[in-house]
């Protein structure tokens, strides 16, 4: 098990967002987690590194097991450091340039050598397309070279698991492809990886598992084959009628407006 | 105008410009230090500390330079006297200067430094964080950088701002360049005189701090996108 949360249940102020969250994740596994907005995905994902640290519970990254009520910080560092992720608003430090930012994780947390740790970040910004931006502040950048040198800033560290945020939620459409792209391949290689997103498309053809939440609990869960294709829970055959409807912006899915459920089946007996 | 006066006075004068430089700097960098700190406090809403800091902060900003000055030369000795039994009127009068030149510039460069760690994106720290930095890890590397080149233009301002809050010092008397001048001009009366050549040097040192600062703020903002000018 490469993955392992217990039982997450978070709150912010009264507003219970996770309701008790069991997930085991295999070596290799590419779990994609669909919901609508609202229903803790993106919180559940930031609980495994401790961005925002459940309040009951306990993750376990490898063999490194946090509990999330009583924690350390070297402990929280433990698990930061197993762990990588890639965010919505690519997150890239702004006063260092593309190549810098890469490095930036290898010298201050893995303690390589400069020269060491540039021309390894030098050959990550390759494999994701980047080799002419190296010394490009990120404004400089498109949203989408962004975040390649997003991915690439996290996975330069060999993290056990990285962790995808809506990664191209932000972007403009034209750009979604290439960060998908650079996705994908990286998928490839069998890292392990939990990726927050809307792309139905996406986690049809790179997933190896599904997860539908919402209401702050896991639904439904399996390969994308089963779960896309034949959902078995009413609100997951919802929420992806809505999703894949061309005139719904899937960011914007409110499942608690919905119609009074109208696929109700009634039970016999 | 007497230009035989400010031929004689002008060397004397010049050679009062460490005096000011020093309580400038010396106040500057504690004032500043302790302003990251009550910045960094205030932020993070430490109990207690937090509100200390806010009462002290609201406190100094609505007492005039000159009142602070004196509380720290008259009252500050007595009361250290008074509480310890320590005697400190053999410690120059510059020192005491320099203490309220530095609590008021704690005051003033907190909310300039709270204002400039508030601009760096919260995101930041969080991708920091992600990659295993520690929170120490963070800031200096990745937030202060980026807070320090958006605090540099009020920071400019202080800065010069100090400079000429030192000619208050002249009150307690601290021979800088404003209590220099003035004392070469009592005896014939020059004021006029030693006035222009105070105001020549105080705009001169102003100028070459600008530029100063200038160039920092220039090189401290080369990650930020281009703009027209």
């Amino acid at each position: 098990m490469m993955v392992s949360l217990k039982n997450i249940k978070k709150s912010f102020g009264s507003q219970q967002v996770l309701n008790g969250v069991d997930l085991d994740i295999d070596v290799g596994e590419v779990v994609v987690i669909l919901g609508p907005s609202g229903s803790g995905k993106t919180t559940l994902l930031r609980t495994i590194n401790f961005l925002d640290p459940g309040d009951e519970g306990s993750v376990t990254v490898g063999e490194h097991t946090v509990n999330c009520k009583k924690h350390t910080r070297p402990e929280v560092l433990g698990l930061r450091r197993r762990t990588a992720m890639v965010f919505q608003n690519y997150n890239l430090f702004a006063n260092k340039t593309i190549l810098e930012n890469v490095m930036e994780g290898l010298i201050t947390v893995k303690r390589r050598p400069k020269p060491v740790a540039e021309e390894i970040s030098r050959k990550m910004l390759t494999r994701v397309g980047l080799s002419e931006r190296f010394d490009y502040y990120p404004s400089a950048l498109s949203g989408g070279q962004q975040q390649r040198a997003g991915i690439a800033r996290a996975l330069v560290l060999e993290p056990d698991v990285i962790l995808f945020d809506e990664p191209t939620s932000a972007l403009d459409p034209e750009l979604v492809g290439e960060v998908l792209q650079t996705i994908k391949g990286i998928a490839e290689t069998g890292i392990t990886m939990i990726v927050v997103t809307h792309e139905i498309a996406f986690a049809k053809e790179v997933a190896s598992r599904v997860i539908y939440m919402q209401d702050g609990v896991i639904v439904e869960q399996g390969p994308p084959s089963e779960i896309l294709v034949h959902p078995q829970d009413p609100r997951t055959q919802r929420f992806l009628r809505r999703i894949t409807d061309p005139n719904q912006d899937p960011k914007h899915i409110d499942m608690k407006q919905d119609d009074p459920q109208p696929e109700q089946v009634v039970e016999a007996g | 105008m007497n230009f035989t006066f400010i031929k004689e006075a002008l060397p004397q004068v010049l050679a009062a410009i460490p005096v000011t430089l020093e309580m400038a700097l010396v106040a500057t960098i504690i004032g500043w230090i302790i302003g990251i700190l009550i910045a960094v406090a205030r932020r993070n809403k430490i109990p207690v500390v937090s509100q200390i800091c806010a009462v002290f902060v609201s406190f100094i900003r609505g007492v005039p330079m000159v009142i602070l000055l004196y509380v720290a030369y008259y009252a500050l000795p007595m009361m250290i006297y008074s509480a310890t039994g320590i005697d400190t009127t053999s410690i120059p009068a510059i020192w005491y200067a320099i203490v309220a030149l530095s609590l008021d510039q704690a005051a003033y460069s907190s909310e300039v430094f709270r204002a400039a760690l508030d601009s760096v994106n919260r995101g930041q720290l969080e991708a920091a964080w992600s990659v295993g930095m520690t929170t120490w890890q963070a800031m200096r590397r990745i937030v202060f950088p980026q807070a320090l080149a958006v605090a540099l233009p009020n920071l400019s301002g202080l800065f010069v701002g100090i400079i000429k809050g030192t000619s208050l010092a002249y009150y307690v008397g601290v021979y800088e360049i404003t209590a220099t001048a003035n004392l070469l001009a009592n005896p014939g009366l020059n004021f006029i005189e030693a006035y222009v050549i105070t105001t020549v040097i105080y705009e001169l040192i102003s100028f070459i701090c600008n530029r100063l600062f200038h160039t920092a703020e220039t090189r401290l903002n080369r990650f930020r996108p281009k703009t027209v000018a």
